[in-house]
């Protein structure tokens, strides 16, 4: 009886353990060059910035820390229930921001038109169902949600076509998108041993994976994408 | 009353060939998606829509809609006025043809939009715009009262079957062409005349795998990403290649043979030019990695040598016709 209790009061200490991963994710090599975005197609886009607005499918700071990647565990069994918070996307400066986000299955996003012009928000999933809907001037917000999880899809604008932004969808809140620094963190996580995995646009279904071990307090998990050589 | 048609099928042909080339820049500059509604364009009345909203996409994919709808009236106008004219009976046929098929390719051109370009609807949308543009150079021809002037070509059976030939060649290249195009299939291999560094790809995954992951490695540095390609897209891709160098063996004789028979002065070598500068353009497609203007003036240019062609079997077989 003794012992059953204890092994009750340790399930139950272990289940209600929680704790985070975070880390940065980098690069091994000499990144892209940093290549202009060409707004002329629209006045209204080139006249919105200052100084020159750079390609976003590889943003990697001088300490080759990337940003806009995707961290998130694979292969959750997760009960809880869908956030409440909003996921924004917004157009501004005829730019996508962010760049790449995560959101959860059946949770709200929230697209702004922040543009003194016109856009159409054209998803390519290839799981949820393609959309395609046009804002213009007028209409400055739109809500929409996806309904199946799924791996990281395209979401663009055809009217300007250096527009893009990169969405995945999970069936759980376990994911981060690193910042300018390459920084991430996942808070909240239950205790125990994990696939986490980063992905990154260029990369794309080459993503880097390593199995964490989650227990109270923070576990650190950096990631490493090395740049293509011609031999494989 | 009979000028004035022959007037407006010669307008309606060159506005037709015109369209085929703003037509082409959709897809070369992937706008076909730019305005999501339709037929209205965000909301508005098409002949309504402001042009200072003409920007990006827009730009391509409304004025493909204004010239289309142009088009559409003025092959409808020029029915109306050929079942009122004293014109052969085959004439009034094909003006209706015409009409049917302009009124279907701009139903095709809204459905496309409507469910999201795909692939088959997309290729089946640029063939017909082809075809439409062939009729309306029938209609060009045989409203003209030099045509039925002019002495009938003194052709034999041999020239006859090459023309149909030839005809039916390059419209099959042209329905290859568009399926290359609507299943990204162009860029499946960035070299020329090799494909892929062979002259006969290897269809097999592992040869596919490999060319994937050489694919990702030589153009990690470019900003054009470039999708992984399937064995289905390299045999679109071959087969577009292959038929093409088919069609230029088969212009080369089918050129000499109307030369040596002196039935055209000039048109054969027209043509023939047309097909070096098609091959040109298709390598160049490729080589530049689908520049916009170059693979418009790819389709378009396809589309001259599909119209000569039919304007030369039309005058092979002018006293069948007659």
């Amino acid at each position: 009886m003794k012992r059953l209790i204890s092994i009750l009061i340790l399930v139950t200490l272990t289940v209600g353990i929680c704790g985070s991963i975070s880390g940065t994710v980098s690069f091994d090599g000499k990144g892209p060059k940093k290549k202009k975005l060409k707004m002329d197609a629209d006045p209204v886009c080139g006249k919105s910035h200052q100084t020159p607005v750079y390609r976003q499918d590889f943003v990697m700071d001088d300490n080759n820390n990337l940003a806009n990647v995707i961290v998130y565990l694979k292969n959750i069994d997760y009960k809880g229930g869908v956030t409440k918070t909003q996921a924004i996307l917004d157009q501004k400066g005829c730019v996508y921001t962010p760049h790449v986000m995560g959101v959860m299955k059946g949770q709200e996003i929230l697209i702004k038109n922040s543009d003194a012009t016109l856009h159409n928000i054209h998803g390519l999933p290839k799981v949820n169902t393609e959309f395609n809907f046009a804002m213009p001037k007028v209409l400055k917000e739109k809500k929409m949600t996806l309904v199946k999880s799924e791996e990281a899809f395209k979401v663009k604008c055809d009217v300007h076509p250096w527009m893009s932004a990169y969405v995945q969808v999970f069936d759980h809140p376990y994911f981060a998108v690193t910042s300018k620094d390459g920084s991430y963190k996942i808070d909240n996580i239950p205790a125990g041993k994990y696939e986490v995995v980063a992905w990154q646009e260029k990369f794309k279904d080459k993503t880097v994976s390593h199995q964490v071990t989650v227990s109270e307090g923070n576990s650190k998990q950096d990631f490493t994408f090395v740049k293509p050589s011609k031999k494989k | 009353m009979k000028k004035t048609i022959h007037i407006l099928a010669i307008f309606t042909m060159l506005l037709t060939f015109f369209l085929i080339f703003v037509g082409a820049l959709i897809k070369s500059t992937e706008a076909g998606l730019s305005v999501p509604d339709w037929p209205t364009t965000f909301g508005e009345n098409m002949f309504l829509f402001p042009y200072t909203s003409m920007v990006g996409g827009i730009f391509y994919e409304h004025s493909h809609r204004l010239i289309a709808s142009l088009v559409g009236f003025c092959i409808l106008l020029n029915t109306i006025l050929i079942q009122f004219s004293n014109f052969y009976k085959l004439v009034k046929i094909v003006s209706l043809i015409t009409l049917c098929a302009v009124i279907t390719q701009g139903i095709l051109g809204g459905l496309t939009v409507l469910y999201f370009l795909p692939a088959w609807l997309s290729a089946s949308h640029g063939t017909l715009g082809q075809t439409t543009f062939c009729l309306t150079i029938i209609l060009a021809v045989t409203t003209s009262p030099k045509w039925y002037k002019n002495k009938v070509i003194k052709s034999n059976s041999k020239i006859t079957k090459l023309s149909f030939v030839a005809v039916a060649l390059v419209w099959t290249q042209l329905i290859i062409g568009a399926i290359v195009r609507h299943t990204e299939s162009a860029l499946v291999a960035l070299d020329f005349p090799k494909i892929n560094d062979t002259w006969i790809p290897a269809f097999d995954q592992k040869s596919i795998d490999k060319i994937n992951y050489e694919r990702f490695v030589q153009n990690f540095d470019f900003i054009l990403n470039l999708d992984p390609i399937t064995s289905g897209q390299l045999l679109i891709h071959f087969t577009h290649r292959s038929f093409g160098y088919i069609i230029f063996l088969f212009m080369i004789y089918y050129c000499f043979n109307l030369y040596k028979k002196r039935l055209f002065k000039t048109t054969p070598i027209i043509l023939f030019f047309l097909i070096i500068t098609q091959i040109a353009l298709g390598a160049l497609t490729v080589l530049s990695k689908k520049e916009f203007i170059i693979t418009s003036l790819h389709v378009s240019n396809g589309a001259a040598i599909l119209g000569i062609l039919v304007y030369l079997c039309l005058n092979i077989n002018k006293s069948k016709l007659l």
